[in-house]
């Protein structure tokens, strides 16, 4: 879960003041003079009396007529306002951030430690580095290096980490923009120097979105540069966060590969995360925290009980001395299309007739749409829109030449996606239209393997038909 | 701070009891499981580690902060067929009044 409902529904991104009270149960409050983080005391018609901290309701909820209060006991429980015949606020909540100051803390204060990898770990958003405010209803992203040790303390064990908040969005709100914004400042970081690795905590849903956004901007990265998330939320002992903040910060700080990957569970135990090359991953499970996974390649490394195994031979090796260049423009007049069957012939044509400058179609099998859309490809490719062609199979490679119909897109100025992810190629093009040039060499370039986002063979044993769990 | 030896006279020894009684209900509370009690071995596996967390206030339980530093490993064991992800913490699970969490 990416936070609690609360910080969905606030009114912005930022605004998490939204107590999750309304109606009658509001009114209470309001007519006490008592908010969130206030410590009342009521007593009922049944001569009951209870005191305690009102609690925000985290869960969108169409109950108008309870207030939560936290007993010193650690307690919740929900006042039946109709209830109530006095209320007294014995003291007010603090408006400073509640934090682990008080009460037990999991890790001391710590100090640079020599000899450890030195990382920057940039937060966009999401549970993963992010700790829990109650006293607003949402999760907010961890505001420092000591908060992230305060949380989890075994990162002190694995990395000097330097921390920073990017911005806080849900992932499904980014845009091009947002990974420009992410690629400058990771540029930024690295060519001040001093750092083995860089971590991004970022949003599960588009997170492979990101990664291949990355991979394009990044060229000739000297360090690893690896995206993390976390798909079960904070607030509970089974979340993946923590392992996964601490394996992402290994795999930064003391991977031999130079190139964007996400790094998240590899089953759904804790065994093992696994490194996943930004352009050939995606988000394949709504919940499972071992969502993410390689298709048509290996996975490039694992990452078990501290140590990075890398699992391909082919890779870019690390090198500090290797001078990155940041390419982080993207055109966002590019859209993906999923065809099928019984779509209408005019799917395209908003697009064509906006001016849209790339389209990438997630075709059927080996890369087929609905004839009776050929009469807009054709006036797509006649406005030289670059029309690219992937497959929703997501698995496998597009290969237009062995029906008719796939050799007509062809004549029509298709351009085959090869094995590329949908997701990859919208943010390939997206990024050959930013950098500019003349249409007809980014069509041979969207078919060149520029990130290891086209692979030249589809091997039995990487290949994916299908996404087996073992445990099923 | 767990000091090494506990001279009992002069403490307050607390000592809590919890019962647990299941309940023969068409389906479990969170999930659509049925409640059946099986002796045949499990089919799936995996571990985990769990942690401590911050309560709505940020503090974080003494108790719990304790037995993390023990640095247990949770064996999950499950089946194939009669638990399901929302047990095995893969998936968000209903509320009582029909929200996710």
């Amino acid at each position: 879960m990416k936070g609690t409902p609360d910080s969905k529904n606030a009114k912005s991104d930022n605004d998490a003041s939204d107590s999750g009270y309304h109606g009658e149960a509001q009114r209470f409050l309001n007519k006490a003079s008592a908010t969130v983080g206030d410590l009342i005391r009521v007593t009922t018609k049944t001569g009951a009396m209870f005191e305690g901290v009102v609690m925000p309701r985290t869960a969108i909820s169409t109950d108008e007529m309870h207030v939560v209060i936290k007993q010193k006991s650690g307690y919740n429980v929900g006042i039946d306002t109709k209830q109530v015949v006095t209320i007294t606020v014995q003291k007010r909540g603090s408006s400073e951030k509640t934090g682990t100051q008080e009460g037990a803390t999991i890790a001391a204060p710590r100090r640079v430690v020599k000899g450890l990898p030195t990382i920057s770990l940039l937060s966009t958003g999401g549970t993963i580095a992010s700790k829990v405010d109650y006293k607003t209803g949402a999760v907010s992203p961890a505001l420092s290096a000591q908060d992230l040790y305060d949380v989890v303390p075994e990162l002190g064990n694995v990395a000097n980490v330097r921390a920073e908040i990017l911005c806080n969005i849900l992932s499904e709100n980014m845009s091009p923009e947002t990974w420009s914004m992410i690629a400058d400042a990771i540029g930024k970081r690295i060519l001040e120097g001093g750092l083995d690795g860089v971590v991004i905590a970022h949003g599960t849903d588009t997170m492979h979105y990101t990664s291949a956004a990355l991979s394009f901007a990044l060229r000739d990265l000297p360090i690893p540069v690896v995206l993390v998330g976390s798909q079960r939320s904070s607030d509970r002992p089974s979340s993946d966060a923590a392992m996964n903040l601490i394996n992402a910060a290994i795999a930064s700080g003391k991977g031999p590969f130079a190139e964007v990957v996400i790094c998240m569970h590899g089953e759904m135990g804790d065994s093992y995360s696994l490194c996943h090359r930004g352009t050939k991953v995606r988000k394949m499970h709504t919940s499972r925290r071992d969502t993410f996974v390689s298709i048509n390649v290996k996975p490039i490394a694992k990452v078990e009980e501290g140590n990075v195994k890398m699992l391909v031979g082919e890779y870019p090796r690390r090198d500090s001395k290797r001078e990155l260049r940041v390419e982080a423009r993207f055109d966002d007049k590019v859209a993906l299309v999923k065809t099928y069957p019984g779509a209408p012939s005019h799917l395209l044509d908003s697009f064509i007739d906006k001016g849209y400058h790339g389209i990438v179609l997630e075709g059927t099998g080996l890369g087929h749409v609905p004839e009776k859309m050929y009469g807009s490809i054709k006036r797509a490719n006649e406005e030289d829109i670059v029309v690219v062609m992937t497959s929703q199979c997501i698995s496998g490679r597009i290969n237009m030449n062995v029906y008719r119909t796939g050799r007509e897109l062809l004549a029509l100025g298709v351009v085959p996606g090869e094995d590329m992810l949908p997701e990859t190629a919208l943010v390939k093009l997206m990024w050959l239209l930013g950098k500019g040039g003349n249409h007809d060499k980014i069509r041979e370039l969207i078919r060149t393997n520029l990130a290891g986002e086209i692979t030249p063979a589809s091997s039995a044993e990487s290949s994916t038909p299908q996404v087996i769990r073992e445990e099923e | 701070m767990i000091p090494m030896s506990i001279d009992h006279a002069k403490v307050q020894t607390l000592v809590g009891l919890e019962l647990h009684q299941q309940l023969n209900t068409r389906e479990k509370l969170f999930c659509s499981d049925p409640t059946v009690i099986r002796e045949d071995e499990p089919t799936v596996r995996f571990k985990r580690r769990l942690r401590p967390t911050q309560s709505e206030l940020g503090q974080v339980d003494e108790a719990a902060l304790f037995e993390f530093h023990k640095g247990r490993i949770f064996n999950y064991e499950m089946y194939g067929e009669g638990t399901c992800l929302v047990e095995a913490d893969g998936n968000p699970f209903k509320t009582l009044c029909g929200l996710l969490a």
